[in-house]
């Protein structure tokens, strides 16, 4: 992937959880309280790793991402922790 | 010597453990099945005891099993550990690999599904990858046992090492473990990862130093002015380092044929629309095949074989002259009590069969993903919906399948919830009394008080959940493993483990139960032979049964079946077969004709009763043990007698209006 300098970059990050199912991304930063975030990290949700939404479960929460090639689910209150950069479709 | 099995969630560590140790053990496709330790000598090599350890993704724990797995490494450093790790994903394993080596434990790597792996275009180069972390790595196809030999070998010729670190030179880490050097020596912890733990804020291990005041305050702040986020910078350093570590020895592939499978699988199991109906519809398919179709059919089949046995027996024992008394107890108490319940072996095996189905393919995961929502606002995770439906076996391994969940909150709820699961031991009691006393409609009423339980228990959870223990469920991080058909040769022994713990329980708590009961209800207090009516038993169980009276049942012979299916809920069955003395002939049948439940309220009243009311013994034990606190358990098991009584109670009273 491609860095993107100054503001333009920050401008373009947006909730992970806003996502629609299909797209991918570029994990930027990870928020939220100290034990959730240090799992995410470690399940290697890092800056600069490519994410994508796979789906939506039938009730509209949680979603389920795909990542170093495997499957997570994650709530909407969490993914919104997460801030991504969107790639082109 | 020990040797620590290790591993992610479902990468294979329970197979691994039955082919190392011959011991067989329940294997799932859940992240985290294993719940307890499970031990067993290794094949070969009794000297050798391996302990298959809680799945973990982390030494820096993020739920209740993935701590215990962690304080055991810790607390009671093991002579080796074998890490199993998924060969076609490597990077996230090798991670975790980086970790363990911190502890100093000589270590194993085993790469399991090398054959899926290397199905979906991975290559790899094992030497390369051996001498750059220098410790053994094999290859490993655990569920059809390739490698396993050579792992063992690996094993045997283990030699001490020392930790090793991965991360780039810092003088910082230099400093860190200065300040804890002091305190590391005294608590005997493997000292890189006092380092890790510093850094990543591991508060539960770094409590174990015997830190002062001072050095606290310099620990914090020298933490503070090494990096803006020292979490991420240390956990990226990590995968920097595993990326560094693959170079050369492999590369992910595109897609995998299994991976585009799981995806065409799961557009439909886990569809907009589709879904829930879809598993309801499973649910139903798996109880219609189970008590309409095999179990019906193989029930028939032993019913035969047992009341030949019976028959050969008595007139064996006749023949020979054998004391009244004991071809009384052989026949009437044990071929009775315990034959009795045999018969509903097969009907239970086909039950296990299913679950361990829908488990081991990954399916409930993804039922826990769809649920998810749903669940949430009885204040429980999808997550919860696996105990829950483990639970339509056996309610053990289902509580300690609560471990899994992330808060205490939430596991609370689940332990409170799982006792209103009919388990399978209830199947012998209802399928009889539904066949006794409601022949025509008795497949649709056993379905319906499988409902009621579980509404009965959602009911008591969003009761609960609401008034007693107010709050939000945890944070919902699953991973939903590719589906796979399970080996046959995995759910054969997953039957036969089955089928072997049930035999045994017939024949020793069933048959003491039986051989209890029996003199019980055939002595008085000063040992003469009494009828029953005045036996010991009829005394104390009349006590209870006055207790009983306002659900219409009036009988005390089933007040003491109750009681006694405190020990195993198949008690009940064979409690009754005694009492009702029917060593010859058809219980269902007897059971109508006494007049013992008087009347379609009655009988309902006392399904319903029976459905709810206490779990065995050894349900309650686990439960008291996982709640923690005898007070709680005592709390929990009240309500669950109240509750029992007063839906019992109501059904009496509704369905009196009807009849």
């Amino acid at each position: 992937m491609k860095k993107q300098k100054g503001c333009i970059y920050i401008a373009m990050l947006r909730q992970l959880s806003t996502l629609e199912a299909g797209r991918s991304a570029v994990i930027r930063e990870v928020g939220g309280d100290e034990m959730l975030r240090r799992r995410l990290l470690e399940l290697g949700l890092l800056p600069g790793t490519a994410v994508s939404v796979r789906k939506r479960a039938p009730f509209g929460d949680p979603i389920l991402l795909r990542l170093r090639g495997f499957d997570l689910t994650l709530r909407a209150s969490e993914a919104e922790k997460i801030r991504v950069e969107v790639q082109a479709p | 010597m020990t040797v620590a099995l290790v591993g992610f969630p479902n990468c294979g560590k329970s197979t691994l453990f039955n082919r190392l140790t011959g011991a067989h053990q329940h294997i799932g496709n859940f992240p985290g099945v294993t719940v307890e330790q499970k031990r067993g000598g290794l094949r070969g090599h009794p000297e050798v005891e391996i302990v298959d350890l809680p799945g973990l993704y982390s030494l820096f724990p993020y739920s209740a099993e993935e701590a215990l797995a962690r304080d055991f490494l810790l607390e009671n450093p093991p002579d080796a550990i074998i890490q199993i790790a998924d060969a076609s994903s490597p990077e996230r394993h090798l991670y975790l690999t980086l970790q363990l080596l911190e502890l100093g434990i000589p270590l194993v790597l085993a790469l399991n599904l090398m054959d899926e792996a290397q199905a979906s275009g991975r290559t790899y180069d094992l030497r390369l990858l051996e001498e750059r972390l220098s410790v053994p790595v094999l290859p490993l196809c655990a569920s059809r046992g390739e490698g396993v030999t050579a792992l063992k070998d690996a094993l045997l010729s283990s030699r001490p090492s020392s930790p090793r670190v991965f991360l780039p030179d810092d003088p910082f880490y230099g400093e860190i473990g200065t300040l804890l050097s002091r305190g590391a020596e005294k608590a005997n912890l493997p000292f890189p990862y006092l380092v890790s733990c510093a850094v990543m804020g591991e508060e539960s291990v770094l409590r174990r130093l015997p830190l002062q005041m001072e050095e606290r305050t310099r620990l914090t702040s020298l933490i503070k002015s090494w990096k803006k986020d020292p979490v991420a910078a240390m956990i990226q350093a990590r995968y920097d380092a595993v990326d560094a570590l693959c170079k050369g020895v492999t590369s992910p592939p595109d897609d995998s044929p299994q991976q585009t499978r799981t995806q065409r699988a799961d557009r439909l199991l886990t569809h907009r629309f589709l879904s829930v109906p879809l598993f309801f519809a499973v649910l139903f398919a798996v109880f219609f095949l189970t008590f309409r179709v095999f179990g019906a059919f193989l029930q028939d089949v032993l019913e035969l074989l047992l009341s030949a046995a019976s028959d050969w027996v008595r007139q064996t024992l006749e023949g020979f002259g054998v004391s009244e008394v004991l071809t009384l107890l052989l026949t009437d108490g044990i071929l009775a009590g315990v034959g009795g319940v045999l018969l509903f072996l097969p009907t239970i095996l086909v039950l296990f069969f299913f679950l361990s189905l829908l488990e081991d393919s990954g399916y409930l995961a993804r039922v826990a993903f769809v649920l998810d929502r749903p669940m949430r606002r009885l204040g429980l995770s999808g997550r919860a919906l696996v105990p829950v439906l483990l639970g339509f076996g056996c309610s053990v391994p289902a509580i300690l399948a609560t471990r899994t969940l992330s808060s205490r909150r939430e596991k609370t709820l689940a332990l409170l919830l799982l006792p209103f699961i009919a388990c399978s031991a209830k199947i012998p009691l209802l399928t009889l009394i539904c066949a006794a006393f409601f022949p025509k409609e008795a497949p649709f009423l056993l379905l319906a008080l499988y409902l009621f339980g579980v509404l009965a228990g959602l009911f008591s959870t969003a009761f609960l959940s609401g008034r007693v223990l107010p709050g939000e469920s945890g944070a919902f991080l699953l991973e939903l493993p590719p589906y796979r058909l399970p080996s046959p040769a995995t759910v054969f022994l997953h039957m036969w483990e089955k089928a072997k713990e049930f035999v045994k329980k017939a024949f020793t708590v069933l048959l003491l139960a039986t051989i209890a009961i029996w003199f019980l209800r055939s002595f008085d207090l000063s040992f003469h032979l009494v009828p029953q009516e005045e036996s010991l038993l009829a005394d104390c169980a009349k006590g209870f049964a006055v207790l009983l009276m306002p659900l219409g049942i009036e009988d005390w012979r089933l007040a003491a079946a109750l009681l006694s299916g405190l020990s195993a809920k198949e008690a009940v069955v064979s409690t009754l077969s005694v009492l009702f003395g029917a060593g010859e002939g058809d219980l269902a049948r007897i059971l109508r004709t006494s007049g013992a439940l008087p009347g379609v309220p009655a009988s309902l009243a006392f399904l319903v009763f029976f459905l709810l009311y206490l779990p065995c013994f050894a349900a309650m034990s686990a439960i008291s043990r996982e709640l923690g606190k005898r007070r709680y358990a005592l709390a929990a098991f009240a309500y669950q007698t109240v509750v029992a009584w007063l839906l019992a109670f109501l059904v009496y009273r509704v369905s009196m209006l009807f009849v």
